[in-house]
């Protein structure tokens, strides 16, 4: 991306002003958007010259918490690490945001967000009053208390959960992935998750529902508190920094 | 660097344009290390930020043949998710150990490593069984173990949505168990990454991998 002057020695001819903008332009976008392809192939090879989180910046935060399965038994559901998911209400942060990352950036980032996390729910038999009332987890990644779409979490939605309905299966071990560019500023990133409605989804026995909530098959009253063991249990947020760079300058 | 915007009418010098380029050429010659940190860095610059190593790659990735991976409780029985046991009993469902076998000679550098496995299938033996799956790294000799004592998973029998295991009978489950780490070694001038392993184990059924991915890359700090 080298630009040479043209130059305005133009005689006798009108001035094209766009051609006069490429003039100013031109090196405004050398300055602007100098990458390592424009150094030699070997200009990173000291990397170490440069201060240890200039280029890349990484974040980390895990929860270990485990639902203790043994040889023969398990899940357990007692751990007080675990977290569990608020039933009908909007997602929350997951672990309260204990695996939340916050930073403050001086430049615009590409950001890439890994949240992984186990997920696992009581199984309810046949006969139990619960019985008929869906379980279904709502997962979701958040930057900025904006749930990011399409990021995840990547698992196969079975049994009479059409997509974006939550998530049946009674266990998971989960992961979401984003690449976002951020301005910059304050930011914050976390899991968030809650229980939809218990209410049934058309018919699961023909496997084509849509989205139909049926009326008169709540798992709860709204205002009772969740007894259902519908949990998270280990679970860790993973950032990547890059920075955007700005122009050459001081 | 400041342009001048023209006024209608007024002449354009030609000693204005070489003030701007000279201008541009001052201060790409004026740079600096100090200068050239994170301001000309940008996601284009993602390649130059594999670490240095001094064998092999710093990088790597495999995946398994759909299908070819079962894990039979009678061979690879889940006993617990300490590491002992873990190395111990559990299968190896994908490995990544280097050149030769000689592991991954990095500098300093943080290594973001994933697993991602898709159930297929499990037998349905009627009682309570589980697949177990853990990303364990070997880092400077030491002993395989994970990373993070949250990197590992599970997946349950899963009931339907009411509660009856027996609607889905031997099924295609398609379900996943996807853990990422993250290691730190940006304090390490020399390190080695022995190798990074995909273990798993299983209990009352026999699952079946579809489909398995294990796969790091090294990042200069």
């Amino acid at each position: 991306m080298i630009q040479f002057p043209r130059g305005s020695n133009w005689p006798g001819k009108t001035i094209e002003p766009n051609e006069l903008l490429q003039e100013f332009y031109g090196p405004l976008r050398v300055a602007q958007r100098t990458t390592q392809y424009q150094w030699a192939s070997n200009a990173f090879a000291n990397l170490d010259l440069f201060a240890t989180g200039e280029n890349v910046i990484f974040a980390y935060e895990a929860v270990s918490a485990h639902f203790f399965l043994t040889s023969g038994g398990g899940p357990d559901f007692t751990s007080a690490f675990l977290w569990q998911l608020p039933y009908k209400a909007s997602p929350v942060e997951v672990g309260d945001g204990d695996v939340a990352l916050d930073w403050t950036s001086s430049y615009p980032e590409m950001v890439f967000v890994v949240s992984c996390l186990q997920y696992c729910r009581e199984s309810h038999a046949v006969g139990d009053p619960l019985e008929d009332f869906f379980v279904r987890a709502r997962i979701q990644l958040a930057i900025d208390d904006v749930r990011i779409p399409g990021c995840g979490p990547y698992t196969v939605p079975i049994e009479a959960s059409p997509r974006g309905l939550g998530l049946a299966a009674r266990s998971a071990r989960l992961a979401m992935v984003t690449v976002q560019f951020l301005p910059p500023g304050a930011h914050r990133v976390s899991p968030v998750a809650s229980q939809y409605s218990g209410a049934e989804v058309g018919n699961p026995a023909t496997y084509n529902s849509r989205s139909a909530f049926r009326a008169g098959r709540e798992r709860l009253e709204d205002n009772e508190p969740d007894t259902e063991t519908v949990m998270i249990g280990s679970r860790k947020t993973i950032v990547m920094r890059c920075p955007q760079g700005r122009r050459l300058g001081a | 660097m400041a342009i001048v915007i023209l006024e209608d009418g007024a002449a354009i010098l030609a000693a204005e344009i070489e003030a701007c380029w000279e201008a541009v050429r001052t201060v790409v010659n004026a740079q600096t290390v100090d200068t050239l940190r994170r301001k000309v860095f940008s996601h284009r610059s993602m390649p130059s930020h594999l670490a240095e190593r001094f064998l092999g790659t710093s990088y790597g990735y495999d995946y398994t043949t759909s299908g070819t991976v079962t894990i039979d409780p009678a061979i690879y029985p889940f006993g617990s998710f300490s590491d002992a046991d873990i190395r111990t009993n559990w299968q190896t469902a994908g490995v990544l150990n280097g050149v030769a076998a000689a592991g991954y000679q990095l500098k300093a550098c943080y290594v973001l490593a994933f697993a991602s496995i898709e159930v297929k299938e499990f037998t349905n033996t009627g009682s309570d069984y589980k697949a177990c799956f853990a990303l364990t790294a070997a880092i400077d000799g030491a002993a395989e173990a994970r990373v993070d004592p949250s990197d590992d998973g599970f997946i349950l029998s899963h009931d339907d949505v009411y509660g009856d295991t027996n609607l889905l009978g031997n099924e295609y489950v398609h379900n996943q168990c996807v853990i990422w780490t993250f290691i730190d070694k940006s304090a390490s001038p020399t390190w080695t990454l022995n190798g990074l392993r995909l273990r798993c184990s299983a209990e009352g059924s026999v699952w079946t991998v579809g489909r398995a991915t294990l796969g790091f890359f090294a990042v200069h700090p």
